[in-house]
């Protein structure tokens, strides 16, 4: 591999040091810049899957031997639960935002979000709720380490460590961990048979839904009214398709989960029973009316599209990537955005796969069977459609393209594995085994997490201004390619043994031993393999290599202004006439293809309006583009005159703040009024605060100055 | 070895110069990977094995099951093949500028139907393996309901009385143990008055969930001699782990024993000093409450889908609980040692468990819970439990037809 990854020469200027005023941490509290809420979103979002993976270790040492005891059965409930809940909701869902955040308005030619405060204040809620629902993890772990090293010494017969264990596993709150598992299934979580933990669940993903709706709103506004002159929907990046879909997806999914969450703290503290077919009442089973199955068609009505809210982002990444990489214009691009679409839609009609063993009837397990299989079709479009850019393209092998074709290979088997999963009775072998686990792990590790990676490592300069070390960078993707495979690979084969999901250990006589510990060494070197990607992070920081504006000679307007970008984007706001506008300028007419559009309008059989061919006056404008994009060389010796940006405000930060006690409030306060009947002690103090926190800062917000 | 030394060495020379090799060969060790899975499956002593089925239903969904495999492999290997071809082929060589191609109409409708096609060519059977499967369920004419509990299987025989001759005795009960004759076309009610469970035997039929407020049918035909190994499916709390159980199918004149030694009352007379043999020892006294033995005055315990879900009052049937190869759902392995262990640390053995503690709470003391064991595991029939079945099952032999 001679020329790998050399990136373009241009003038790479060392930035200036910046005033501290610009980067303490008051500009980080008050910052409403898409690109420091994006860059904050990732940076929190890759704390939580660190944490989310640390979980995950300690479940593969506990599964590495047959009845091992590493933790005990209900701390192992509890770590597969947060594993889930953490990687989905606090790690892949805000790395999607901050790709969204900091990516798509640079895309679009804007000079930020439509709504900034509106922007900080997702980003500080989604905090809040990581926090309520990581409260009791964060005091459950130490208990939880200490447990594990005081077993270890108590097999060589050292016990001095067990009354430490006991007095940490015993700090209130610490057995306060939800352990109902991420889809918390009626009725485990009513009151006959959980505790308080489910209430830090509820209220911490009802928190995050919130903060969600406000990001989604924001960015389809965004996308819709801010694309700059000349930008029109086809000619958008397909990455900034993929954000107004998943935005579009997550407002029509999130209501059901809203409600879900709201009937199951009605059923626990309003006495309904929404959920509960049963009730205990003075010792006697009654009736109620409520159905289990209930919570699971809200849940996965919200569920199955969330699905696709964690992997069309990665989606999008990899379509900006491999054009880049392969020197081509992405391959079918009006169907690709139509089959992100199609995905979508065809996603909200196939929750009850995840219920086919629920006994619903032939009839509906046929059809959802069927709409299941439907969706294997614009995914296999999509697959084939990056192969066909890599063909007879000219490949550069950067590290994000290497995550980026990772995602391509490694998602065919996870789509596989699912199309598996329509088949019926083929589904209720595998159904709730490790051949799921494995099927999900395939679909948002080699999926989603492969795609992040490439994003990372393609954006990294953009976002830095510093280039990632790329032999490290590769270093990592081979390893973690290598150890994702060992470690969800032999799940298939756990699957098709009969390992049922969820089990804390297993008898000697399962035969369930051997990929046991041949994932639990793939999952240990995943580990590692994040070790390696932290180390490229640090020594990069350190010894920095800076990045000119373009790097990859990509072809979307984010790499047309600086390395970082200046807090308003571009000095002059860019005017397009072409999907691949740098291109465009670099390259000249012949990268303009105009029949290709034609293509696309019958391909998807309907009307998306007059197809132009090339005259006289778009070549005018055209050459106009150009110069335009060059105009903004002229932008790097930037002092900002005459663009107006919105002052920073701290009453998002204020607001979230609020929304977190009056949750927090909530919580305690129920304890309190629990154990204080009577109620007069339980006034909400907590949540009160919060209130008015909240509607001091709304009322704030409303009457800032814009700038 | 090259590089600067160290792990860090050690993968950038591993990464560098073999990336495309290594991914060249990817797939096919994908491959070999999955068939040596396959083999380990089918050779490994797996009883919980998908893919060994032992009934005409688990091969139906084992049918479907290679259809889709093979389907999904010749896939797999033709997108994998495509993309390393292209990213061998199509690397990049020198400073040229690729043919700028936007799409193919005729491509992309090809890509689109293909997989229209392939995916209706595995719909077709698979509707007719849901349908057939779902009318089997009309035709069964052996009833087993079984009730989820947290942790174990509570298995009634409704059209089996208890008492031949008085009706209300009510019917045969058992736990974690479904005894069945070969050849019976069986239909398992299953329910629940607590969480959600999912009764699984994996050689014999697919999951099917128990949940509270739903009854859910499900059938099969057992003809296969021999043990299988069932578990719960759906995580369920504290002991989901623990939730296990068999499915033990005998021949037709064991089974027809195995009911009349249950019908039988216990031969092992727990208390010499009084006349009555049917009497449970003393000490069964705290037991009594929750779980009853036929035949004898233990009788009390509350059975079947309105009993508490929360265990107080309504245990496991232990009627010859001395020929079950378990106890506790599969926690341990059933011998006398093994039931003091579960009388000294219920809690500590199973997680969650609502059987109460007796001895820690001083109410058994050492000698009782030796007089318990011994008397629990002298619940068998009078000539011995019956001889042990293969795990996984054998195919019935010629000499006993197959109704």
């Amino acid at each position: 591999m001679a020329s790998v990854a050399i990136p373009q020469t241009g003038t790479v200027v060392v930035p200036e040091r910046k005033k501290a005023s610009d980067t303490g941490l008051w500009s980080w509290l008050t910052t409403i810049d898409h690109k420091r809420i994006g860059i904050l979103y990732g940076a929190f979002a890759f704390f939580f899957f660190l944490l989310g993976g640390l979980e995950a270790l300690v479940i593969r040492v506990q599964l590495m031997h047959p009845d091992n005891a590493v933790v005990s059965p209900q701390k192992y409930n509890e770590l597969f639960t947060m594993h889930g809940t953490t990687m989905i909701f606090l790690a892949l869902m805000p790395l999607a935002s901050a790709f969204f955040n900091y990516v798509m308005p640079l895309q679009i030619g804007a000079r930020d979000v439509a709504f900034p405060r509106l922007n900080a204040f997702s980003l500080w809620t989604f905090l809040a709720g990581a926090l309520i629902l990581n409260l009791p993890m964060i005091v459950s772990l130490p208990g939880t380490f200490l447990e594990i090293v005081d077993g270890a010494l108590r097999s060589v017969g050292i016990t001095s460590l067990t009354a430490v264990a006991n007095w940490a596993n015993g700090i209130p709150g610490a057995n306060l961990v939800p352990d109902q598992g991420w889809y918390g299934y009626a009725p485990l979580t009513g009151l006959l048979f959980s505790g308080q933990q489910i209430d830090f669940w509820a209220v911490g993903l009802l928190t995050l839904g919130t903060a969600s709706l406000a990001a989604s709103f924001n960015f389809i506004v965004t996308v819709i009214n801010l694309r700059c002159p000349g930008m029109t929907m086809l000619r958008m990046p397909i990455f900034t398709w993929t954000t107004l879909i998943v935005s579009v997806l997550l407002i029509m999914a999130l209501p059901a989960i809203t409600i879900a969450l709201i009937l199951v703290v009605f059923d626990r503290y309003v006495g309904t029973h929404f959920f509960a077919a049963y009730n205990l009442v003075e010792g006697t089973l009654v009736t109620t009316g409520g159905d289990p199955l209930l919570w699971q068609h809200l849940f996965w009505i919200f569920g199955h599209p969330e699905v696709y809210i964690l992997v069309l982002p990665a989606f999008g990444i990899i379509s900006e990537i491999i054009p880049v990489f392969s020197r081509k214009p992405l391959f079918g691009y009006a169907v690709m955005a139509y089959a992100t679409a199609a995905i979508a839609f065809l996603g909200f009609g196939v929750w009850a796969h995840h219920m086919f063993t629920t006994g619903l009837g032939p009839t509906p397990d046929a059809v959802f069977g069927a709409s299941t299989m439907l969706i294997a079709i614009p995914t296999g479009v999509k697959i084939l459609n990056w192969t066909a850019t890599m063909w007879g393209g000219s490949i550069r092998f950067t590290t994000a393209m290497l995550f980026a074709v990772g995602l391509v290979s490694q998602f065919v088997i996870g789509g596989l594995s699912g199309v598996m999963h329509a088949v019926v009775p083929v589904d209720t072998q595998h159904n709730d085994s490790y051949f799921v686990i494995a099927h999900f792990h395939y679909v948002l590790f080699g999926g989603s997490m492969f795609g992040f990676f490439a994003g990372l490592y393609y954006w990294w300069p953009k976002i830095t201004g510093r280039l990632l070390d790329e032999k490290l960078g590769r270093a990592h993707f081979w390893l973690t390619f290598a150890a994702f495979n060992l470690t969800f690979f032999p799940m298939h084969f756990l699957g098709l043994a009969g390992m049922p999901r969820r089990y804390a250990t297993y008898g000697p006589d399962s035969g369930w031993w051997l990929w046991n510990v041949v994932a639990t060494v793939g999952a240990l070197l995943i580990g590692l393999s994040a070790l390696v990607f932290l180390h490229n992070v640090t020594k990069t920081m350190r010894k920095p290599r800076f990045a000119p504006d373009n790097p990859w000679d990509a072809a979307t307007l984010e790499w047309a202004t600086s390395s970082p970008p200046p807090p308003y984007n571009f000095r002059e706001i860019p005017t397009v006439t072409n999907r691949d506008p740098l291109w465009a300028a670099k390259y000249g007419d012949h990268m303009d293809h105009h029949e290709e559009r034609e293509i696309d309008v019958h391909f998807a059989g309907r009307e998306i309006g007059t197809v132009q061919a090339p005259d006289e006056a778009e070549h005018e404008q055209h050459a106009r583009a150009s110069a335009a994009v060059a105009v903004r060389e002229a932008a790097a010796e930037e002092d900002g005159h005459g663009v107006h940006m919105p002052n920073p405000s701290f009453y998002p930060l204020l607001a979230s703040l609020g929304l977190l006690l009056i949750s927090l409030g909530a919580l305690l306060d129920l304890s309190w009024s629990i154990h204080l009947v009577g109620g007069l002690l339980a006034i909400p103090y907590i949540s009160l605060l919060g209130g008015l926190m909240l509607f001091g800062a709304v009322y704030g917000w409303a009457f800032e100055p814009a700038s | 070895m090259r590089g600067d030394g160290g792990v860090r060495g050690w993968l950038q020379a591993w990464a560098r110069p073999r990336a495309g090799r290594a991914r060249r060969f990817a797939p096919l060790a994908a491959v070999a990977l999955l068939t040596l899975g396959v083999l380990a499956g089918c050779g490994g002593n797996q009883p919980y094995s998908t893919i060994a089925p032992q009934t005409a239903k688990a091969d139906d969904i084992q049918w479907l099951y290679a259809l889709t495999f093979w389907l999904a492999l010749a896939v797999f290997i033709a997108v994998q093949a495509a993309i390393v071809y292209a990213v061998i082929r199509f690397r990049r060589t020198d400073d040229h500028l690729p043919v700028q191609v936007h799409g193919s109409k005729r491509l992309e409708i090809a890509w689109t139907i293909a997989p229209a096609v392939i995916l209706l060519l595995v719909f077709i059977p698979t509707a007719q393996v849901i349908y057939k499967h779902a009318n089997a369920i009309g035709t069964a004419d052996f009833r087993v309901d079984v009730v989820g509990k947290q942790w174990w299987w509570e298995i009634t025989y409704p059209d089996i009385p208890a008492n031949e001759a008085d009706a209300a005795a009510g019917p045969l009960i058992t736990a974690n143990e479904v005894i069945l004759p070969l050849g019976a076309d069986v239909v398992f009610d299953l329910q629940t008055n607590n969480v959600i469970h999912s009764f699984w035997v994996p050689q014999l039929s697919g999951k099917l969930d128990l949940i509270p407020g739903h009854e859910n049918l499900m059938e099969f035909k057992a003809t296969t001699l021999g043990d299988f190994y069932g578990e719960c499916a759906e995580y369920c709390g504290a002991s989901h782990a623990w939730m296990r159980f068999k499915v033990k199918v005998v021949p037709q004149a064991d089974f027809d024993a195995w009911v009349k030694a249950w019908r039988t009352p216990p031969a092992f007379d727990a208390n010499p000093e009084t006349p009555d043999v049917a009497e449970a020892p003393k000490s069964f006294g705290v037991c009594l409450v929750c779980h009853n033995i036929n035949g004898t005055n233990a009788k009390i315990a509350k059975t079947g889908i309105t009993s508490n879900p929360f265990g107080i009052g309504a245990g496991p049937n232990l009627t010859l609980l001395g020929c079950r190869d378990t106890i506790a759902a599969g926690l341990l392995v059933n011998t006398e040692a093994n039931v003091e262990t579960w009388l000294k640390h219920t809690d500590e053995v199973k997680a969650g468990v609502y059987m109460p503690n007796y001895y820690t709470a001083g109410q058994i003391d050492d000698a009782k819970v030796t007089e318990l064991a011994k008397y629990l595991e002298s619940l068998k029939p009078a000539g011995g439990c019956p001889a042990a079945q293969p795990v996984g099952g054998v195919i019935a032999p010629a000499a006993t037809p197959v109704p």
